[in-house]
């Protein structure tokens, strides 16, 4: 592996040969490999002390968590374009900020499957293991593996996917990687056929990978699970206060020791929340205060002659009707496991693969009258969106036994609490994952009905100015908008109707 | 249950939506593919959608993979043609598409008033509005005497030159202008040394525009009119059009065209006319672009920076007959970029 990662290297364009798909693809991978690895060893101590959080310290924190995730790659690399300008003669320091950037943006999927899907046995057992086991290092490795349950398998694997097929951040900032010479291939005249040909190793990775994740997960399930873990599973029949309790529980609230070296409770208090705020600046709040900055004398301009505002419409529709289109199914395949695996599947392979074959589709005879219409866009996007939808769906919508009381009573208040604005909140975050998508929407946007930042990322190529920023400004402001509005509507009915 | 069926109900009724609105919207209007920049252009077809009432629906290319894409998906759709109107930024890309027999000959009052040397002589295409290629130098870091970059030794570090992809856009004419000057043996081995000698291979013109601006690159390969983008935000740089070993220089015409089996013609003539018009070539040359007239304009109204380009427009290598080498450097190229 490393061989090839190494041989990859020195066969970059910047070197004196063609890089084949793969070399780029062992590129890719190392890449992965170098983000997802992180994401798994730091996801555990973090996903339980998200979990200990309580009151607002438990929203800030999450907040943090997530913003990074959520920041559209367009925001950071235009807020960041003089300084990843700066690292363009530096082959490494510029591979450096494109890796950091995308570990950055891809740990909280890590954390966040760590605490949907916690060990099976408790710290306190692992702990009374330690006390009692067998010296062999080997024998506590293998048992250390098994008590971590699937959590690390699917959230590794989850993350290397996510990683490895990443297009945007790489177009953006001039990466080489697998997506980029599909793309190119594509662009440049390729048959389909021959372009998904080409992206046979990759996909040959991504199933290998998925293959693994599905694997390890039916493995992690092995061990016979203690109380703790049935009830954060939700297969306990105690109830539970309410559906946003702790899941992660079963933890200790706040680890005394990080493996086996023991650190001060003041280090183990600040360090987590130093590398939340240290992320959230890097990757949302820095781009977002450099831009906005920038922006203040474009408005003006911008009011005066607003051009925005068909694109603007086009990626809010496009957002509604994916987002409406993934919580659907997603409601489906939560009742049927097998069909949420087929369903969350092709959207892990990622935007560019996920485009290229809809867009095979709708070149056939049978479909063709539907292309370059918004259907095979609205497709795309939707298949992009089942695997965060079943997520959310698996990390909010369970349900337990406080909803199942609340229904009984019945009680509308509750059941809004319970059962209504979480999934309200869903459809939310799955509008703005929809409407923040480039990748799927240059390739499949309709004539004439280009999403906004399809336009924004062309643009964003001239370099930063006032105008621009104020476009990046309106069109990240549009989907806060649109969910504040609809968030105002939604309270007002329900206290019109005593929820 | 209920509320997931109205869940399904409510993403059926989106999806209809969406598609009845684009419909309406687009059913009628002029399609029109677009590879120049949306900056420049939108003004000029938003206003000819003004003046004649014609719905305009425009698709534009990506600026990493500018013209390409667009003259790639023309073939693809060539049995069942979407497009009525094709404004290429460049020019061989749409000498490719004549090739092929995509494109509808049409001779208008635009068509008269450009010269011969940029236009097919049947009229399957117009050239107007030109821009150069040029090297863009950090006048901080090199000085004010322009680099002769093609004549770099090998083995020079080249790690602080930067140029595009020659996949695309007016970079893949400057290739194939070497393919023909040089042949495609030399060419080759310039490609491959510069490779080894670190050059800096970037995404487009804008990038490299961008990198040599804020000195990160001290020279580089891009057009007038990112130099100019440069030198309006007030950077350390100054330019020198590239020139060929002949004397002669890259002067590249935006062209357009009408496709073949347009579904509307009378509308697709109007606006090429309208292009070809000496006013649409005024509003280009006195755009921040200052794109170079090809048909005559009262030079009164010329902005100088125009005015000083139009000698060196003038020394333009013959593109129209390059479009074999095009076909050859395009071939190579894409078995060099996605083998």
């Amino acid at each position: 592996m490393t061989h090839s990662i190494l041989l990859a290297w020195s066969l970059s364009p910047n070197g004196s040969g063609p890089m084949g798909i793969g070399a780029q693809t062992a590129l890719a991978l190392g890449r992965a490999l170098l983000i997802a690895l992180p994401a798994v060893l730091g996801s555990g101590p973090m996903s339980r002390w998200v979990a200990s959080r309580r009151g607002r310290s438990r929203v800030l924190a999450w907040m943090l968590l997530v913003a990074p995730f959520f920041t559209p790659s367009l925001l950071v690399s235009y807020g960041m374009v003089r300084f990843a300008i700066a690292l363009i003669v530096s082959t490494w320091g510029h591979e450096a900020l494109y890796v950091g950037v995308l570990a950055l943006k891809l740990f909280p999927v890590a954390v966040v499957l760590r605490v949907l899907l916690p060990p099976p046995l408790s710290a306190e057992s692992r702990h009374a293991y330690r006390l009692v086991a067998a010296a062999s290092r080997w024998s506590r490795a293998g048992f250390h593996l098994r008590a971590a349950g699937h959590g690390p398998w699917v959230a590794g694997g989850l993350v290397f996917l996510v990683a490895f097929a990443d297009f945007e951040l790489a177009s953006l900032w001039s990466v080489k990687t697998w997506t980029m010479a599909v793309f190119d291939a594509q662009i440049g005249g390729l048959a389909l056929g021959e372009t998904l040909r080409l992206a046979a190793w990759p996909f040959g990775v991504q199933l290998a990978v998925l293959a693994a994740v599905v694997f390890g997960s039916r493995r992690g399930r092995d061990p016979a699970p203690p109380a703790s873990w049935a009830a954060s599973e939700g297969r306990d029949d105690r109830p539970q206060s309410s559906s946003r309790a702790p899941r992660g529980k079963i933890g200790p609230p706040l680890p005394a020791r990080w493996g086996r070296y023991a650190l001060p409770r003041t280090v183990i208090r600040i360090v987590p929340w130093l590398y939340l705020g240290a992320s959230a600046m890097l990757v949302t709040v820095a781009p977002l205060a450099i831009v906005a900055g920038q922006a203040a004398a474009g408005v003006p301009r911008l009011l005066e002659n607003f051009v925005l505002g068909h694109e603007l419409g086009a990626s809010v529709l496009f957002a509604l009707t994916a987002a409406a289109a993934a919580s659907a199914l997603a409601v489906i395949g939560r009742k049927f496991h097998g069909l949420a695996l087929l369903l969350s599947a092709p959207g892990l392979f990622g935007a560019l693969t996920v485009a290229l074959i809809v867009l095979a589709l709708f070149q056939t005879p049978v479909l063709r009258g539907a292309y370059d219409t918004p259907i095979p866009l609205a497709l795309a996007l939707t298949i992009l969106l089942l695997p965060l939808a079943l997520l959310l769906g698996a990390l909010w919508l369970r349900p337990t036994p406080a909803l199942h009381i609340a229904r009984q009573i019945p009680s509308p208040r509750l059941i809004w609490e319970l059962e209504t604005e979480p999934r309200a909140i869903a459809c939310g975050i799955l509008f703005c994952w929809a409407y923040f998508d480039f990748t799927a929407s240059s390739i499949l946007a309709p004539t004439g009905f280009t999403p906004v930042f399809v336009r924004l990322h062309n643009l964003a190529h001239y370099g930063q100015t006032a105008v621009l920023s104020a476009m990046m400004i309106a069109a990240i402001a549009t989907p806060v908008v649109v969910l504040l509005l609809t968030g105002t509507a939604l309270r007002l009915y329900a206290r019109g109707h005593g929820r | 249950m209920r509320k997931n069926v109205a869940l399904i109900a409510l993403a059926a009724l989106l999806l209809l939506g969406v598609s009845w609105w684009w419909h309406r919207a687009h059913g009628g209007a002029l399609v029109v593919y677009c590879a120049h920049d949306a900056i420049y252009a939108d003004s000029i077809l938003h206003d000819f959608e003004k003046r004649s009432g014609i719905p305009v629906a425009i698709r534009y290319d990506t600026e990493a993979t500018k013209s390409l894409g667009l003259t790639e998906l023309l073939i693809r759709e060539k049995d069942a043609p979407r497009c009525d109107v094709f404004w290429n930024n460049e020019l061989l890309g749409t000498t490719d598409l004549q090739d092929r027999g995509i494109l509808q000959p049409y001779q208008g009052s635009g068509y008269a008033r450009i010269p011969a040397a940029f236009k097919a002589p049947d009229g399957s295409w117009t050239g107007f509005a030109a821009r150069m290629r040029v090297i863009i130098y950090n006048t901080q870091k090199i000085g004010s005497t322009p680099p002769n970059l093609t004549m770099l030794l090998p083995g020079t570090d080249l790690s602080r030159i930067a140029l595009a992809k020659p996949l695309y856009g007016t970079t893949l004419t400057h290739y194939v202008v070497l393919w023909h000057e040089w042949g495609g043996d030399k060419l080759r081995a310039w490609h491959r040394q510069w490779r080894t000698d670190r050059v800096k291979e970037l995404d487009g013109n804008a990038a490299v525009k961008d990198a040599v601006a804020e000195g990160a690159c001290y020279a580089g390969f891009v057009d007038t009119d990112d130099y100019f983008e440069a030198k309006d935000d007030g950077r350390p740089v100054a330019m020198q059009p590239v020139e060929l070993d002949d004397g002669k220089t890259i002067c590249i015409p935006n062209t357009v065209a009408i496709i073949r089996g347009s579904r509307h013609s009378g509308a697709a003539r109007k606006l090429v006319d309208f292009l070809l018009s000496e006013e649409t070539e005024l509003a280009l040359a006195n755009s921040k672009s200052r794109q170079i007239p090809l048909g005559p304009v009262p030079q009164d109204q010329l902005q100088a920076d125009v005015r000083e380009l139009k000698p060196w427009a003038d020394k333009g290598v013959d593109l129209t007959a390059l479009g074999p080498a095009r076909a050859e450097c395009l071939a190579w190229l894409k078995t060099w970029y996605t083998p």
